[in-house]
C-alpha cells in the first residue's frame, strides 16, 4: 500500500516529521520545559495585567470621571478597545471554521493557536463596555430576566444586538476550540502520571479514540465549522450597526457591514503574524508553522487590505456623492483636521504597507512580516479611533463639536492591561495546553505502512 | 453495570495492516466492535463501510429551530411588554427581530452539536474500558472484536496474519 496523501500540500504542511511519535514529543515537549524567555515574558505581561486591574479597581472607586471621557465624544478608547478586540477574534474563526470548509491545509498548523486568539479577544472585548459601564455590578440588568416592573431588555437596539451577539460567539468559539481539543487531551492523558493524569483525564471527558468517536467528532466538528461561518461574519456586522444604525456623519452608512467584517479580518490576521512568529521560534516550530504558512498569512492579508482600501474610498465617495453637508463636511474633517494624524497612518498601515506583500521576497521574509503585522494592528486601532471618536466629535452642531484630547493615566492603565492580559492567557495557553493540533498534524504527515 | 464480554484486541503498528485486518474479518463476517486509531483514518472508515457523518447533525437541526423560535419568542414577547408607539409604527417590528433569531439559532445549535456528540460518544465517561491501551491516542492503532471460544483461534489467526503485533485476550 502507497503511502496516502491526506491532501497537504508538502511546503505548507509539517516539515521533518515522519513518526507519531515524533509529533507527540515535538509539540507536547514546548509544553513541559519552556525557557527563561517564556518566563520573562510570563512575568512581564502579568505585571502588565495588575496595572490594568488597579486601574479599573481606582476607576470603580472614583467613578467614571477618572477616565477622560467628555462629551462629545462619549466613547473614547473603551470602545476603541471593544472594537479591536472584537476585530482580533476574528481571525481565529477565520482560520480554524472558514479555512476547514475550504479545505485550506496550511491552516493545520495554526488553528489551534488562532482559536485560543479568538476566544482571549473575545473575552478581551467583553469586558470592555463593562468597564465603560463605570458601575459594572449592574450589568445584569442587559439580561432579559422576569422583573416586577415588567422591564426588558429592547431587542431593537443595536447594543442589545451586540451583547446577544458577542456572547454566543464567545460560547461557540469557546466550545469550537475545547471541542477540537479533546483528542489532544487525551493524548497529554495517556503520556503522564499523577496529577497531572488526573487534570487532563477530567477535560478529555473519558475520550477513547474508536471509529465511533472519530465519527461523531468528525461530524460536530463540520457542524460547528458550518454554524460558526455565518457566525463570524454576523458578529462584527453587529458591531458595526452599534454605529451604522446611529444618525451620526460618519457612521450611518450601508457599507459598515462588509468593510468592517474585512478590517476584523485584516486586523486579525496581523495579530496572528504577530503572535506566531515569535512562538515558532521559542517553541521550535519552525517546522511546523512554516514559512509557507506566513506566506499564506500575507497573501491573505493582501486581500483583506485591498478590500479595506477600498472601503475608505467607497466610504469618502459616498459622502461626496451623498450630497449631505454634514458627512461631508465631518470626511474632510477626518482628512484635515484634529485626528488627521490617525487617518493618515490608517491609511497607511492598512491600505499601503500591505501592499509590498505583492512581492514574495517581502512575505518570506520574517522581520517584514512581523513588521507589517505590527503596523496594520497600529493602523486597526488608529482605523477604530477614526471612526468612533472622530465623528462623536464632529456631528451637526458646530456649538458641540469638541475633541477627545487623550487617554488619562486610568484609561492607559486599563488598554495595558487589556494588552497584557492577551499576551498572559497567550502564554499560560502555551504551557498548558497543546499549541498546535497533534491529530491534526498527525492527519497531515505521511501514514505508517509497512508496503510503501 | 454491564456485563463483561470476552474478546480480543490486535494492536498494530501500520495503518495497512490494520486496514487488512478490518477488510478480513468482514470479509469472514467477524462483528467489529471497535477500532481504535490516533487520528481520524479514512481509510479506516472506508473499510469499515461507515457513513462520513453520524446522527449528530439531527441534534444540531434541532437545536437550530428550537434556537430559531426562541430568538424570535423572546424579541417579540418583549417588544410586547413595552407597547412604545413611536411615529404610528407597529409595536412588534420583524426586522430587528432576524438578529437575536440569527444568534440564538446558533447558539442553541451549538449547544445541541455538542450535547448530541457527548450523548453519541457515551461522554464523559469517568473510566476508559479496561482493554483501552494507551498508544492508541499516541501511534498505535486497535481492533476489538467480541469472541467465543469457539472463535477464538479463527479470530486471532487473521489479526496475527495481517500484521498485528500483539494479540490479547480481553474484556469488553
Amino acid at each position: 500500500m502507497a503511502t496516502v496523501s491526506h491532501g497537504v500540500t508538502k511546503a505548507a504542511g509539517p516539515q521533518n516529521l515522519t513518526t507519531y511519535g515524533a509529533v507527540d514529543d515535538q509539540i507536547l515537549g514546548a509544553m513541559w520545559t519552556p525557557g527563561r524567555v517564556y518566563w520573562i515574558w510570563l512575568a512581564a505581561t502579568g505585571l502588565g495585567v495588575l496595572v490594568g486591574a488597579c486601574s479599573w479597581a481606582y476607576q470603580i472607586a472614583t467613578g467614571l470621571g477618572s477616565a477622560n471621557i467628555l462629551h462629545p465624544a462619549m466613547w473614547g478608547t473603551y470602545l476603541v478597545n471593544f472594537v479591536f478586540w472584537v476585530g482580533i477574534a476574528h481571525s481565529g474563526t477565520l482560520i480554524s471554521a472558514i479555512l476547514f470548509l475550504f479545505r485550506a491545509s496550511w491552516r493545520t498548523t495554526i488553528s489551534r493557536s488562532s482559536e485560543a486568539m479568538t476566544v482571549f479577544a473575545v473575552m478581551i472585548a467583553g469586558m470592555f463596555p463593562l468597564i465603560h459601564l463605570g458601575r459594572v455590578w449592574l450589568v445584569y440588568w442587559i439580561l432579559p430576566y422576569p422583573n416586577q416592573r415588567n422591564l426588558w431588555p429592547n431587542f431593537q437596539s443595536p447594543l442589545v444586538f451586540d451583547v446577544v451577539a458577542i456572547s454566543t460567539y464567545l460560547t461557540v468559539s469557546f466550545l469550537f476550540w475545547y471541542t477540537g481539543m479533546i483528542p489532544d487531551l487525551a493524548t497529554i492523558r495517556d503520556r503522564t502520571t499523577g496529577m497531572k493524569n488526573r487534570i487532563y483525564g477530567f477535560f478529555s471527558l473519558g475520550w477513547r479514540g474508536s471509529n465511533k468517536s472519530w465519527k461523531h467528532y468528525g461530524t460536530a466538528y463540520l457542524l460547528f465549522a458550518a454554524l460558526a461561518t455565518p457566525l463570524v461574519i454576523s458578529v462584527h456586522s453587529v458591531v458595526s450597526w452599534d454605529f451604522a444604525l446611529g444618525v451620526v456623519p460618519g457612521w450611518h452608512s450601508t457599507i459598515f457591514a462588509p468593510y468592517f467584517v474585512a478590517g476584523a479580518i485584516h486586523s486579525g490576521l496581523a495579530m496572528v503574524l504577530v503572535l506566531l512568529i515569535p512562538m515558532r521560534k521559542i517553541f521550535k516550530f519552525e517546522n511546523l508553522v512554516t514559512i509557507k504558512v506566513l506566506e499564506e498569512i500575507g497573501k491573505t492579508i493582501i486581500l483583506t487590505g485591498l478590500i479595506v482600501g477600498y472601503s475608505y474610498i467607497v466610504e469618502h465617495f459616498l459622502a461626496w456623492y451623498s450630497g449631505g453637508k454634514a458627512e461631508q463636511d465631518q470626511f474632510m474633517w477626518r482628512i484635515t483636521g484634529y485626528y488627521s494624524w490617525c487617518f493618515w497612518m490608517m491609511i497607511i498601515c492598512n491600505a499601503v504597507v500591505p501592499v509590498v506583500l505583492f512581492f514574495k521576497k517581502v512575505r518570506t521574509n520574517i522581520p517584514a512580516l512581523f513588521s507589517i503585522g505590527i503596523l496594520v494592528l497600529i493602523g486597526m486601532w488608529m482605523e477604530r479611533l477614526v471612526i468612533i471618536v472622530g465623528s462623536e466629535a464632529h456631528e451637526y452642531d458646530p456649538y458641540s463639536w469638541g475633541v477627545y484630547m487623550y487617554p488619562s493615566l486610568v484609561e492607559w492603565g486599563i488598554m495595558i492591561g487589556s494588552f497584557s492580559l492577551f499576551f498572559f492567557l497567550f502564554l499560560l495557553f502555551a504551557k498548558f495546553l497543546p499549541t498546535i493540533a497533534i491529530t491534526e498534524v498527525k492527519e497531515a504527515i505521511p501514514v505508517p505502512a509497512r508496503n510503501k | 453495570m454491564a456485563i463483561k464480554k470476552p474478546a480480543l484486541l490486535g494492536i498494530f503498528a501500520y495503518l495497512d495492516e490494520v486496514v487488512s485486518a478490518v477488510e478480513g474479518l468482514r470479509k469472514e463476517k467477524v462483528p467489529i466492535e471497535a477500532v481504535y486509531s490516533p487520528m481520524r483514518v479514512e481509510e479506516i472508515r472506508e473499510a469499515l463501510d461507515e457513513p462520513i457523518l453520524g446522527p449528530g447533525r439531527f441534534f444540531t437541526l434541532t437545536g437550530a429551530i428550537v434556537g430559531l423560535f426562541t430568538g424570535i419568542s423572546l424579541a417579540w414577547f418583549t417588544e410586547a411588554q413595552w407597547n412604545f408607539v413611536v411615529g404610528g409604527k407597529p409595536t412588534i417590528s420583524v426586522i430587528p427581530m432576524v438578529i437575536p433569531a440569527f444568534e440564538f439559532f446558533i447558539l442553541i445549535a451549538v449547544f445541541f452539536t455538542m450535547g448530541g456528540w457527548l450523548y453519541l460518544n457515551r461522554m464523559p465517561a469517568k473510566r476508559l474500558p479496561v482493554h483501552y491501551d494507551k498508544r492508541f491516542s499516541q501511534d498505535r492503532f486497535g481492533i476489538l472484536v467480541y469472541c467465543t471460544d469457539a472463535d477464538r483461534e479463527r479470530i486471532s489467526s487473521i489479526l496475527k496474519n495481517t500484521g498485528a503485533e500483539e494479540v490479547r485476550e480481553v474484556e469488553g
